[in-house]
């Protein structure tokens, strides 16, 4: 992944999201935050192109990944479920 | 057959709520679709 | 005052990206392209720099989150001060793409850029099936999470709404218009029961379809419902949306007509001629698959169920 968030997802300061995003846990530097939205905007890219390719739609092929990385996540690692809420594997 | 009794037509309308619903299983789809999308993009995912 | 001119800026994907500029704009346009020409007139005085500048954009494009990849930005923006990246009010660009959940193109917005953090959207109007959708005034804060929107929709033509929406064997004509709001939440676009009412001429719609021979089954409602529909000339009264355009939402369709042919009622089977209808028809779907082409409809294995239950039973007193 990129050294950047790799690190920020270490210290806790950014994780998954069920929608498939990456998203800050609390607050976090300026240059990360803008990381993050980086790296979302080119994960919106891919989740379009799969859902031309399928039929199916952006959100679907979001919730579909965002699922899988949360069960890959590492123990202590944070990600946020559908209540919305931050959690702790 | 049931005898077709002509009914003088009432002029209130009749009613009808139609409600369809269109939902698709997405899983089976995109499970593969999703996993090679992470193996292949290390820098996003 | 020392004029700056830089030669134009071609962006491409693995070439020069805003974000080498600035890293502020990371994040901002990703995964950009196409040409800024840029010239500002740098000014110092006791020692404080000040700036000004125009940005011709020509065939831009980038990467959004929510509104998909956004493609051909065209439009010169004026900057009263270059270095805080504020414009001054009243700039305007044209927009050749964008898909905040359905696909819109060739719009105009007339902004201001303030500190390069806030959108001050004065205008914003998209063309869309034979009408216009259009937003009130908004402030947006770049990044943002939550945002809400006012949307209008001016003369929608039926027609050209069935033909997007790829609606089988229905003919329609007349237009429908309305005012609702829209609440982004994070990659949520949620359409807040927009209710689209049919302008004075009212609308047509008329459907031949056999959607309803298999739906229709054993339900007497059910069959004396698609016999109704079938071959049937409406009044459009109303056209709904709510839902989360990025996702799941549901088309409502409120008609009245009178049913032409003979339609079977009740259980001793009476027929009525021009007997006056009104439906209320609400179809709930991944609002991707009605924009999506037509090949998939076929190969998706898709769980449609239809409920049909009449409103209420007025017929004379008789009991149903």
């Amino acid at each position: 992944g990129d050294p950047v968030i790799d690190a920020a997802i270490q210290s806790g300061q950014v994780g998954e999201r069920i929608d498939g995003r990456l998203g800050v846990v609390g607050s976090a530097d300026p240059a990360v935050v803008r990381k993050v939205q980086e790296i979302n905007n080119k994960r919106a890219a891919k989740y379009a192109e799969i859902a031309a390719q399928t039929g199916t739609s952006v959100a679907q092929v979001a919730r579909v990944t965002g699922e899988k990385l949360i069960s890959d996540l590492k123990p202590g690692q944070y990600y946020m479920d559908a209540s919305g809420s931050w959690k702790q594997k | 057959c049931t005898p077709t009794v002509r009914l003088e037509p009432s002029d209130k309308p009749i009613k009808i709520d139609l409600n369809v619903n269109i939902t698709q299983e997405v899983r089976v789809i995109l499970d593969k679709e999703v996993e090679d999308l992470i193996a292949d993009n290390p820098d996003l995912f | 005052m020392a004029a700056v001119t830089s030669r134009p800026l071609t962006f491409e994907p693995g070439g020069l990206q805003p974000w080498r500029l600035s890293d502020r704009l990371r994040g901002v346009f990703t995964d950009a392209r196409g040409t800024l020409n840029a010239s500002a007139r740098l000014d110092i005085d006791s020692g404080k720099i000040t700036g000004t500048g125009e940005v011709a954009i020509d065939e831009f494009g980038f990467q959004t989150t929510r509104l998909g990849r956004v493609e051909s930005v065209n439009g010169d923006v004026a900057f009263s001060d270059l270095l805080d990246l504020t414009t001054a009010p009243g700039q305007t660009i044209t927009i050749g793409a964008m898909n905040p959940g359905l696909p819109l193109e060739n719009g105009k917005i007339d902004f201001q850029l303030i500190s390069g953090k806030t959108l001050s959207v004065e205008s914003a109007a998209f063309p869309f099936a034979g009408g216009t959708l259009a937003l009130a005034p908004f402030k947006w804060v770049l990044g943002g999470e939550d945002q809400h929107l006012e949307v209008t929709a001016d003369k929608i033509e039926l027609s050209r709404l069935v033909e997007t929406l790829k609606l089988p064997d229905t003919k329609a004509t007349g237009t429908v218009s309305g005012r609702f709001p829209i609440d982004v939440k994070g990659t949520q676009i949620l359409i807040r029961d927009a209710r689209l009412k049919a302008d004075a001429n009212g609308g047509r719609l008329a459907y031949q379809g056999e959607a309803g021979e298999s739906a229709a089954g054993a339900d007497p409602n059910a069959r004396m419902a698609f016999e109704a529909l079938k071959d049937f000339d409406f009044t459009v009264l109303e056209v709904g949306l709510d839902g989360n355009a990025m996702d799941r939402i549901t088309i409502s369709l409120l008609l009245e007509g009178v049913s032409r042919k003979g339609i079977t009622y009740g259980k001793n089977g009476q027929v009525l001629m021009n007997q006056p209808f009104q439906f209320d028809i609400s179809i709930n779907s991944a609002l991707s698959e009605l924009f999506k082409s037509t090949q998939y409809y076929t190969s998706q294995k898709q769980l449609t169920d239809i409920v049909v239950k009449q409103v209420q039973e007025d017929r004379n007193g008789e009991p149903e």
